[in-house]
């Protein structure tokens, strides 16, 4: 065995990504070296006449050559729990500014507080021409008032119905990021059109990352936590094409932080956070220091909760699309959504929040999957959170149990963000307490229903 | 954003065995020995890098017990990010380094409201030693009866009781790996027990 392969390395070396078809390398040394190929289809942005930029086409790069790099590259730890140490050379139009010390120490920070892998990366210029999509000039471009993550998912659809009830003529644009995923793509665009009829300003944009590996049967990480990394990269990148130095992400606050349930749930692998508020605050420098201007990843919905934020479909009366939206981690082509793990429950807690009646067809309701729903299913594990939160903020100073329970994701949040800018700690402490304890007591209005309908009932 | 959150049903390996028997009623001081076994495997597993990353952050804890002007003085947010920035170097056992910045991070803040040890060393250790018995047995125990031989509440006053008896076990394991500086090589503990020799025989000693 070499000392390489010890070491979990992964080499990727990617050929310039364009529209079409190009090759990556993949290296893992001790193992045969594989192909893989890629694509970006960005063209959407010719409708909207927008020039796709240099640094903006660069993000889509990185996005798409990160994503890949993470979902590929198995084992994604060693025998002794070791992390990866994955090296990616990337051609871009503007290796000057990505290969500076600064871009590099945050691009690894960042990913590193994502995925806890070790990334190192080596920008080379680009030979080839651009997509089409960067060819084309900017004459009379469309002009937008705020650009968001669209996932087709209740939490992006309520949070876009929320934005637009305060401000009916705003110019949303929502911004999808597809893996050449045709269900999850014709996902966004049902749930975009009912969404459109509603508020007709609104426009869709979705990017798609073509991929296609040499084996079908190569094993891929199952911990797949870049994921949020390529969401925010190419969503900054369209803020930016469009001019925005504000990329929006509408997601419930308990989602965001998405905060382990136990103890036994160890950092990232039980817990992804892509949209954490420490992942937009890094992801911000990072653009940032490319851009040479301050940009900001802003979530305007961290202290609701899940049933809050879905009361704007109802008040938006689009009730009617709420089943239809896609919150499921396990959805599979074909099969409805799983209903048991996280975020289904979150999805089902909300909507009895909201009073919306649920149509979705999960396959907690069919007799044949009830078994394995039951062993799959998260709910008693949210459960022992809520319980344990509650024994927490019944105590003299919750801040100081849930501070010390969380440190990297709550008490290094609130410092760092407070630092950032400049808000007051305090506040920041009083209002996710407060968020804290609304769920707590959401969650004990929908447990009985949930249970019961679950089937641990029987248990 | 959730997505595809793990979630641990069941302590595995040797955890899952000492649960078993903490299901089957074994006695606590049986069952304790298994769990003080399982946690010096996962300590030795998780090697001496998580012990590194805490002695890092001890260096700083001393000079704050040195110099008390330090402690309201030192500019806790920044300790912090150092901390994370220190792990972005290691390459060692990602639960085991998880482990370890979370105590770290858990006693710098306690520095900062106040708190004093003697030996900031063995107490620390001692967390992340209970952090571990934490993350691989008491939060890993069965929630659903579907996952376990007994009844999850049964399971979890059980913990409750056991935990007198894993003290002893972990104070002694910190103590070692204070004292060695080293996880790597760390024997599973043996309280109370003095293996009877033959030479004892031999030579009356029968205390």
């Amino acid at each position: 065995m070499t000392k390489a392969e010890l070491r979990n390395d992964h080499f990727w070396r990617f050929d310039d990504i364009g529209r079409q078809l190009t090759s990556a390398t993949y290296e893992n040394l001790g193992h045969p070296t594989s192909e893989v190929r890629v694509a970006i289809a960005d063209d959407e942005f010719t409708k909207h006449f927008r020039y796709v930029h240099p640094v903006a086409a660069d993000l889509f790069d990185l996005a798409e050559a990160v994503q890949l790099a993470d979902w590929w590259s198995v084992p994604s730890i060693t025998k002794k729990g070791r992390p990866r140490n994955l090296q990616l050379q990337i051609p871009v139009r503007c290796p000057e500014l990505f290969n500076t010390p600064t871009v590099q120490n945050l691009l690894s920070e960042l990913l590193h507080f994502q995925t806890r892998d070790l990334w190192s990366f080596e920008f080379a210029p680009r030979h080839g021409v651009g997509r089409p999509a960067e060819l084309n000039p900017s004459l009379f471009p469309d002009e937008i008032d705020e650009a968001a993550l669209f996932s087709s998912g209740a939490d992006s659809t309520a949070g876009a119905a929320g934005r637009l009830l305060a401000q009916p003529d705003k110019r949303l644009l929502l911004v999808s990021v597809d893996p050449n995923n045709a269900r999850l793509h014709n996902a966004q665009e049902t749930v975009y059109q009912g969404f459109q009829k509603r508020f007709p300003l609104t426009k869709w944009l979705p990017i798609r990352f073509a991929r296609r590996k040499a084996s079908a049967t190569q094993p891929v990480n199952k911990h797949f936590r870049a994921r949020g990394f390529g969401f925010l990269m190419s969503g900054a990148a369209t803020a930016l094409v469009f001019d925005k130095d504000k990329l929006f992400i509408y997601e419930h606050g308990l989602g965001a932080l998405n905060l382990p349930f136990r103890s036994s749930e160890i950092g990232v692998e039980g817990h992804a956070r892509g949209v954490h508020p420490l992942s937009l605050l890094y992801a911000g420098r990072l653009i940032s220091a490319l851009t040479g201007t301050k940009f900001h990843f802003e979530n305007p919905y961290f202290y609701s909760t899940k049933g809050e934020m879905l009361k704007y479909l109802v008040e938006a009366e689009l009730v009617n699309i709420a089943h239809i939206t896609i919150t499921c981690d396990r959805a599979r082509a074909g099969d409805p959504q799983c209903g048991c793990c996280s975020s289904c429950l979150y999805r089902r807690q909300g909507m009895m929040w909201a009073n919306i009646d649920d149509f979705t067809t999960y396959r907690t309701e069919s007799l044949q999957y009830w078994e394995q729903s039951r062993k799959n299913s998260h709910f008693k594990h949210m459960n022992y959170q809520v319980v344990k939160w509650q024994q927490m903020l019944d105590s003299e100073n919750p801040w100081a149990l849930f501070s010390r329970r969380y440190p990297s994701q709550l008490n290094d949040m609130v410092d760092r963000v407070c630092r950032d800018t400049d808000q007051d700690p305090k506040e920041m402490v009083r209002d996710v307490l407060d968020l804290i304890e609304r769920h707590t007591v959401q969650w004990q209005y929908a447990e009985p229903m949930l249970e019961r309908t679950l089937g641990f009932y029987h248990s | 954003m959730p997505d595809g959150d793990f979630v641990k049903n069941k302590p595995t390996g040797k955890f899952g065995t000492a649960a078993d028997g903490l299901a089957e009623g074994r006695p606590l001081t049986e069952v304790a020995k298994d769990v003080a076994d399982a946690v010096a495997s996962a300590i030795r597993k998780y090697g001496d890098e998580p012990i590194n990353l805490i002695t890092t952050a001890v260096n700083v804890i001393r000079e704050v017990f040195q110099d008390e002007h330090l402690r309201t003085d030192t500019d806790w947010v920044v300790a912090s990010y150092s901390l994370d920035t220190h792990l972005r170097q290691i390459w060692g056992n990602r639960d085991g380094l998880e482990l370890a910045l979370d105590v770290c991070k858990q006693a710098y803040l306690d520095v900062r409201d106040g708190a004093t040890w003697d030996n900031p060393m063995l107490a620390t250790v001692e967390r992340y030693v209970w952090r571990i018995y934490d993350a691989r047995f008491a939060e890993s125990l069965p929630l659903d009866a579907i996952y376990s031989k007994g009844d999850p509440a049964y399971l979890a006053e059980r913990e409750r009781e056991l935990r007198p008896y894993m003290t002893i076990y972990i104070v002694d394991m910190a103590r070692r790996i204070t004292e060695s500086g080293r996880a790597k090589n760390l024997k599973n503990p043996r309280i109370g027990e003095k293996k009877s020799s033959i030479m004892d025989d031999l030579w009356g000693n029968h205390d």
